[in-house]
């Protein structure tokens, strides 16, 4: 198990009793791996629109730390 | 993941140039670029970086001052493109290469991935993806990197702490809790608690409630009254039904009373004028027969012109005293005025006497004039008393009947029960009065009621939307917790895991053994290597042992990234004393069996030892060559033929 798959089984983990919904999950997920591209950006906006997610949150999560990443 | 080609074109030294990685050879992956200062190769390294990430952050200051297009190349004229590509080897047997150019103002990237039905050409974003999944740009120099970087590796504690949350991913947890945070922090202001508005609405509302019943209660108390009043003023009315109004007739009997009343007011008043007419006249009467003569005689003088004639003595006095006669307008006379003179004198005398008959004959005529409008006004008088008369006798017939009427009956009873149904009508009146109010109020209430049943509902509809809003506030808090302890608890993890990984290795690759006891890595990331006395002696490694150290724990933290980059080192013996050029190179050797590596060498570093040792083993070896003229570098391919 590497390290990012540790983040995320932990993560996981202590989330069971509340914290991190799957969603938020996926995205911590996608962010550690990369994976977060212009692609994906276009799925998460439906996927966000019911999620109750609000608007803040993807500019935030985001278009942020997107931007950090690259940076 | 491991180098199978480096192609150059027209970057920097290199006009058309390319490295091959062969297979691994007898199990090591050991790569040798040998060259001499200036010959480019640090350049190798930056060609690697500017392909991946595009910079060069090896460029000495003279590179960095010279373009990155080929000097030979731009001699002959030609304005072509510098390119780099990278094709690479992945684990799982897949092939990928990275290629950049640039022609001018953009690079332009693109990636090739080879397939069973060829090779699939991506762009930038692809590339970008791959390359971070290989070796991102925050971590690439624990894997293409100077040789002292080694060297210094362990003066940078702060710096290694920061890069090794990079190269683990930790440092995205941060950016997460950092954007959590701030999450946090909005959500939190931005929710109202308003709990309190909507309790103060639901009592204001209750209060109303509670009202409109208070009213409703009175409100039906009063509508009782009303029905029990109603229900008595019904039996009244049929106790009256079929009995004289006795109050309506007492009240007509008193109108008729006032009413005769002033009829016999009137009547006494007007008896006595026409008594005091009836004497004014009879006084005339008595000199009627006077009266009668003077008129005779008045008659007779005025047939017999015993009267003068009625000529105005101030107009002859006027004719006189102007001397002109006002009817013709001629001038008089001597004659004429002494006759108007005379004629002035016989009128004055004449006059007195005739005047004074005259005024005797106006009396007369006006006193008979009097008689007869006294005679009328009598006479209208008693027309009115016979009208008075008339009326009194009507009333009294009225009066009569209603005494008859009421003679027959219960009056009092009667007149007691109207009276009391008078005050029954005007107490159901009040009654009536008094529930409009109510209803009026009630109506007032209940629309306040619904003003605050719709300030509610907003309310709840808002509560509603905060409540959303405080559930992710609770999840974000949870999950920032949660992320806080995971990084703290993942960042024990990685540096044990590190330790662990760095004793096993340096232990593995150092040569003196039984030198050594353990090394020990603190929480901030300090290291200190303990000999078998149990002293810290990180302080008198010799180079050898302290890049050696360092590479451990580099190769440490690859096992903990996850990520599979080759490893790239240029100079990596330049610090080492010869005495330990020989062990680090073995050390290099055994590094090489799990990992492909690729050393750029001076011949000064790969000296007759240090060759003896790899040369076994090494699965490719290169010389860098630059022409005369110092604007070309060749690279040639010599054969790895097993040292004899």
């Amino acid at each position: 198990m590497n390290t990012v798959e540790k983040i995320i089984w932990k993560l996981r983990e202590k989330s069971e009793g509340g914290g991190l919904d799957d969603f938020l999950i996926e995205v911590f997920q996608r962010e550690l791996n990369g994976e977060i591209g212009p692609q994906w950006k276009k799925e998460y906006k439906s996927i966000l629109s019911n999620s109750g997610y609000s608007k803040r949150f993807m500019e935030m999560f985001f278009d942020e730390i997107n931007k950090d990443s690259k940076d | 993941m491991r180098f199978q080609r480096i192609a150059l074109k027209n970057y920097r030294q290199f006009r058309d140039a390319g490295l091959c990685f062969n297979e691994p050879y007898k199990g090591y992956d050991i790569h040798i670029i040998v060259g001499r200062n200036g010959t480019g190769k640090t350049n190798l390294l930056n060609a690697i970086n500017w392909c991946f990430y595009g910079d060069e952050p090896h460029l000495s200051s003279k590179s960095g001052q010279l373009p990155r297009f080929n000097l030979a190349e731009e001699s002959t004229g030609n304005k072509g493109e510098v390119c780099v590509k990278v094709e690479m080897l992945e684990n799982s047997g897949r092939e990928i290469a990275f290629s950049r150019r640039n022609h001018g103002a953009l690079d332009e990237l693109e990636v090739f991935i080879k397939t069973i039905a060829g090779y699939e050409h991506y762009g930038e974003e692809v590339f970008e993806r791959n390359v971070h999944r290989i070796a991102p740009k925050t971590v690439r120099s624990f894997f293409f990197f100077d040789g002292e970087h080694l060297d210094t590796y362990f003066k940078r504690f702060q710096s290694i702490k920061d890069q090794i949350e990079s190269l683990s991913r930790v440092n995205i947890l941060d950016i997460m809790e950092e954007r959590l945070s701030q999450l946090i922090k909005e959500l939190g202001s931005s929710a109202k608690n308003l709990d309190p508005e909507i309790k103060d609405v639901i009592n204001r509302k209750q209060t109303l409630e509670e009202k409109v019943k208070e009213i409703e209660e009175r409100s039906g108390e009063k509508q009782k009254g009303k029905e029990d009043i109603e229900e008595e003023i019904e039996k009244i009315e049929d106790y009256l039904r079929d009995l004289p109004d006795a109050e309506k007739y007492q009240k007509r009997m008193d109108q008729l009373k006032v009413k005769e009343q002033k009829l016999l007011e009137r009547r006494n008043e007007i008896l006595q004028q026409k008594r005091q007419k009836l004497i004014q006249l009879a006084k005339i009467t008595y000199l009627w027969e006077a009266l009668d003569k003077l008129m005779e005689i008045m008659k007779e003088k005025r047939e017999q012109k015993e009267l003068p004639p009625q000529i105005s003595d101030s107009l002859l006095e006027e004719i006189l005293e102007s001397g002109v006669c006002s009817i013709c307008g001629q001038e008089l006379s001597f004659e004429s005025k002494n006759s108007v003179k005379e004629l002035l004198q016989k009128i004055e005398l004449s006059s007195r006497q005739g005047n004074k008959l005259l005024v005797l004959e106006m009396n007369a005529l006006n006193i008979k004039k009097n008689a007869k409008d006294l005679y009328n006004r009598i006479k209208e008088i008693t027309n009115e008393l016979t009208k008075i008369e008339e009326e009194l006798r009507e009333i009294s017939k009225e009066e009569r009947e209603i005494d008859d009427v009421l003679r027959q009956h219960n009056s009092e009873e009667i007149r007691l029960n109207q009276k009391r149904l008078n005050e029954m009508k005007n107490k159901r009146d009040d009654f009536i009065r008094e529930i409009e109010h109510y209803e009026m109020s009630k109506k007032a209430i209940l629309k306040n009621i619904d003003n605050l049943k719709r300030e509610y509902d907003e309310l709840k509809k808002l509560q509603d939307k905060n409540d959303r809003g405080f559930q992710m506030y609770e999840m974000f808090s949870q999950s920032k917790e949660i992320v806080s302890i995971v990084k703290k608890e993942i960042m024990a993890e990685i540096r044990e895991h590190i330790e662990r990984a760095t004793n096993e290795i340096f232990f593995k690759l150092i040569w003196k053994k039984e030198s050594f006891e353990k090394v020990i890595i603190r929480d901030n990331y300090t290291v200190e290597v303990f000999n078998v006395f149990g002293k810290n002696c990180i302080g008198s490694l010799s180079a050898a042992e302290r890049e050696l150290l360092a590479l451990s724990f580099t190769l440490a933290l690859h096992q903990i990234s996850g990520f599979d980059a080759p490893l790239v080192i240029d100079t990596p013996l330049a610090r080492v004393s010869d005495e330990h050029r020989r062990n680090f190179a073995k050390s290099l050797l055994e590094v090489s069996k799990n990992k492909q590596i690729a050393l750029l060498l001076t011949p000064a570093e790969f000296s007759e030892e240090v060759e003896q040792e790899l040369h076994p083993h090494i699965a490719s070896l290169h010389k860098l060559e630059m022409l005369p003229d110092e604007t070309e570098t060749i690279i040639k391919e010599e054969s790895p033929i097993p040292y004899v």
